[in-house]
């Protein structure tokens, strides 16, 4: 760093007339402050800093996964009431058509199998919800800032 | 790439892989600022302690400033109440780091030694202007004082650096 031009000390004795004018020894500064080596193990430490907070950011990960749960559901609950009436219409339309060309016990039939088949789908729909919050994010990307 | 700012926002929701990427990102620039600020105790603590805090309060980081400068906000604060603290042990009056530290080589000055002699106020423009390569605008936000007193306070330490090197090269000779 000390030989940079940009160097934060000689910039600093550029742009300042007391320290250009005592002649203070940025160089040496420069060459004194870069010497000897830090021994730090940082990602020793970033290790220990990951094992102790492991149970706060677990807290964490619960209380946002329930908040986006309830916001989820709440966005998603909104249009059932029109979904469910405008399928009771559907049926009803489905077996009117259908009881005009078969006999109503089978009319019926069929429409319960497809008003059975809407319920699990709509239930299946409802259901996917939390396992798709519960996704794992993706990783960062690990490239540096 | 995510930036750091993003990264924050996902550890507000406890996100580990954000904070292993931003602890990556981030190990070795705030170790070694602490380690400069302390001289080398209690770097352990200080660096857990400042991960905690911005654990704990990463939903109140603004995603508009910047995560280094918030970062390093805290590590500064918690260094001064760390040296606000009183001594576990007796110690010569001066703010010297811990011996062991500082006699780890041959060579009459060493950069350890030199920033020790700076008062905390100077050596925090100095750690964080010359190692970290910060800007004054960015130091005097991290430091919250104004432009002008990181200009001055850097060249404070100067004279004082300066004085030091002399002091020494006259007591050699």
């Amino acid at each position: 760093m000390s030989e940079q031009p940009d160097n934060p000390l000689a910039a600093h004795a550029r742009e300042c007339e007391d320290c250009r004018g005592s002649a203070a020894p940025i160089a040496q500064l420069s060459t004194l402050l870069d010497a000897g080596a830090l021994a730090l193990d940082a990602a020793g430490l970033s290790r220990r800093v990951l094992a102790r907070v492991a149970p706060e950011l677990q807290a964490r990960a619960q209380a946002a996964f329930w908040r986006r749960l309830g916001r989820t559901f709440g966005a998603a609950l909104v249009p059932l009431p029109l979904l469910v009436v405008a399928d009771f219409w559907l049926l009803g339309w489905l077996y009117d058509l259908a009881a005009a060309w078969l006999p109503s016990a089978l009319a019926a039939y069929l429409v319960l199998s497809y008003a059975a088949s809407l319920l699990v789908l709509i239930g299946s729909v409802y259901a996917a919800i939390p396992l798709l919050l519960a996704r794992p994010t993706s990783e960062p990307d690990s490239a540096p800032a | 790439m995510q930036t750091d700012e993003v990264l924050a926002a996902r550890l507000a929701d406890g996100d580990e892989p954000a904070l292993r990427e931003l602890l990556r990102r981030y190990e070795r620039p705030l170790a070694s600022f602490l380690y400069r600020q302390t001289g080398g105790r209690d770097v352990e603590d200080l660096y857990q302690e400042t991960w905690l805090r911005v654990v704990r309060h990463a939903e109140r980081f603004d995603a508009e400033r910047r995560f280094s400068t918030w970062l390093f906000q805290i590590a500064v604060n918690l260094c001064r109440d760390w040296q606000r603290r009183p001594p576990p042990e007796p110690r010569p009056a001066t703010d010297e780091p811990a011996r062991a530290e500082l006699e780890r080589s041959d060579a009459a000055l060493d950069a350890a030694r030199l920033l020790a002699r700076l008062p905390a106020a100077q050596r925090e423009v100095v750690v964080l202007r010359y190692y970290h390569d910060l800007s004054e605008d960015e130091v005097a936000t991290i430091l919250d004082i104004p432009k002008g007193t990181v200009k001055s306070r850097l060249h404070q330490a100067i004279a004082r650096l300066a004085a030091v090197v002399h002091g020494e090269k006259r007591a050699a000779s």
